[in-house]
């Protein structure tokens, strides 16, 4: 029997990815608990539950067949996978913010803005394309407090209500990147497993009425 | 205490001993045999050259990927990006004034940037073979079937050749504007159906079956359907293909998976293009394809079409 093994993400995109996968057939068998590896209702696939950050590089080097991953994770990652399938949940934003009471995009005293981010390759070709040096300061959370503390003039950043900005006194000034899930697949193994995976995909879009792949 | 600079070695390098070393040389020495018996002739090419060899051969998209250094007087030389440069440059040179075609083979390291996230080998032990100055079906029969010999004297099993033409999507992405093509060719490279269809839904014609022709993988029959629906300029490539088909022995078309959504080799393959994949590899264990311009480029036009093999992937493919 052909098997696809599928990266799921923790966090924010567990639940909906588990959603989805159950009304395709393949339920994750019990809670992930400490298990890395879960069997599930379809004898066929099984998942791997991995940090977001993971799914690309799981996928890409060909360790999962499937994954799902925010286009966030996925674009920060560089990783080359494909990408068959908007999953239509997950909708947030990447924007780059800064205090709103200090002007924006102009820095006192001629200097070059420091912008804290947990995403340092987005961050650094958005504003080279828009041709305005800055410093990045490469972070692993709780970014929006850096500008509060003089760690950084600006950050890049996830927002979704952006809530959390607000209650940091920051303001959004640009949009990087709209992102969401997506469903990944390993370039090997989509045409090695093809029919297994055309008939996962079918699965996942059917009755599903924002993606008609 | 070990002084940790005297075992550093930079990212990307390889130390292969042992069992490793022993399987690479097998494989190696299977491959040059394979290569021998089918009339190729070997060649040494330098480990490096002049970087504008490279660029010259591929584009100036390899440009970055390029392992590059000063030499005394000042120009930049690279290591071996491919062996397909450096033999086209002694096929247009050394052997301008022999016979055609020209059959030529290859075995060794090539040396290759990788994005800084690392985890990817900077050398890959590669071998392959051109087939120069012949520009019909059967130079094209020919390297494909030599391709699934060198495979199976690697002794393979599961593996598969997904197998392309260039002529089967120009059509429909050169009805399409800039920036539009570029977007549309990520799409199709990333199988994102549904950006496509976003995109080409209000267009006419030929781009329509950009949301069909680069989904078709199969059989003889997938290309038998596709070529019911493909526009006029396409036909040619799918009867090549077929044509292709026609010729192959059942045991090597078991092995044959026809493949119209590559588009990755668009700006360097011009007829059939083809990639080899492993099973338990994820990523692919070589390529190929006709590269008919690829000798022009080096003063003297003649048809071209060759194969390499990524021997460290099928090294480490568990058998």
């Amino acid at each position: 029997m052909i098997r696809l093994r599928i990266a799921l993400a923790k966090g924010r995109l567990y639940q909906p990815s588990v959603e989805r996968f159950t009304r395709a057939g393949a339920a994750p068998a019990g809670d992930a608990g400490r298990r890395l590896l879960i069997p599930s209702s379809d004898p066929a696939i099984e998942f791997l539950v991995v940090k977001p950050g993971d799914v690309p590089v799981y996928v890409e080097s060909g360790a999962a067949d499937l994954g799902v991953t925010g286009t966030d994770v996925l674009r920060e990652s560089g990783a080359d996978v494909l990408e068959p399938l908007e999953l239509g949940f997950g909708a947030c934003r990447l924007v780059v913010a800064s205090p709103a009471a200090a002007p924006y995009p102009e820095l006192p005293g001629g200097i070059t803005a420091r912008v804290a981010t947990k995403y340092p390759r987005l961050a650094q070709s958005h504003f080279a394309i828009a041709g305005r040096p800055v410093d990045i300061i490469q972070v692993n959370g709780s970014v929006e407090v850096a500008p509060l503390l003089n760690l950084s003039h600006w950050i890049v950043d996830l927002v979704d209500t952006g809530n959390t900005l607000r209650a940091n006194g920051l303001v959004e000034r640009e949009t990087i990147l709209c992102c969401g899930a997506v469903l990944v697949a390993n370039r090997a193994s989509q045409k090695l497993k093809l029919d297994a995976y055309l008939g996962l995909m079918a699965r996942l879009a059917l009755g599903e009425p924002w993606s008609r792949a | 205490m070990l002084n940790p600079s005297l075992a550093a070695i930079p990212p990307g390098a390889l130390d292969l001993t042992g069992a490793a070393a022993r399987r690479r040389r097998g494989l190696q020495r299977a491959a040059m045999d394979v290569l021998e018996r089918s009339g190729y002739e070997e060649l040494l090419p330098p480990t490096f050259e002049y970087e504008d060899t490279f660029l010259r051969a591929a584009g100036a998209g390899v440009a970055e990927r390029l392992i590059r250094f000063p030499d005394r007087d000042g120009r930049i030389l690279a290591l071996r990006y491919d062996f397909t440069a450096s033999i086209a440059r002694v096929a247009s040179t050394t052997f301008a004034g022999t016979g055609r075609p020209l059959r030529l083979s290859y075995s060794g390291k090539v040396y290759r940037q990788e994005p800084e996230r690392g985890g990817r080998p900077r050398e890959t032990l590669q071998v392959g073979a051109e087939l120069l100055g012949q520009g019909d079906l059967a130079a094209d029969i020919e390297i494909v079937r030599l391709t699934l010999e060198l495979v199976r004297a690697a002794g393979l099993a599961d593996f598969q050749l997904n197998v392309g033409h260039v002529g089967v999507l120009a059509a429909g992405l050169g009805a399409l504007e800039e920036p539009l093509r570029a977007e549309v060719r990520r799409w199709i490279d990333r199988k994102d159906r549904g950006s496509l269809r976003r995109a080409l839904k209000d267009l006419e014609g030929d781009p329509q079956t950009l949301t069909v022709l680069p989904f078709v993988m199969g059989r003889r029959d997938a290309l038998e359907t596709a070529l019911e629906r493909a526009p006029l300029a396409a036909i040619p490539g799918l009867r090549h293909l077929l044509a292709l088909d026609a010729a192959l022995a059942p045991g090597e078309r078991a092995h044959v998976v026809y493949d119209l959504g590559e588009v990755r080799g668009l700006d360097y393959y011009t007829g059939i293009h083809f990639e080899l994949f492993v099973s338990g590899a994820g990523r692919a264990a070589g390529a190929g394809g006709r590269y008919d311009e690829l000798m022009g480029r080096f003063g003297r036009p003649m048809p071209a079409v060759g194969v390499s093999l990524d021997l460290d992937t099928i090294a480490e493919v568990p058998v």
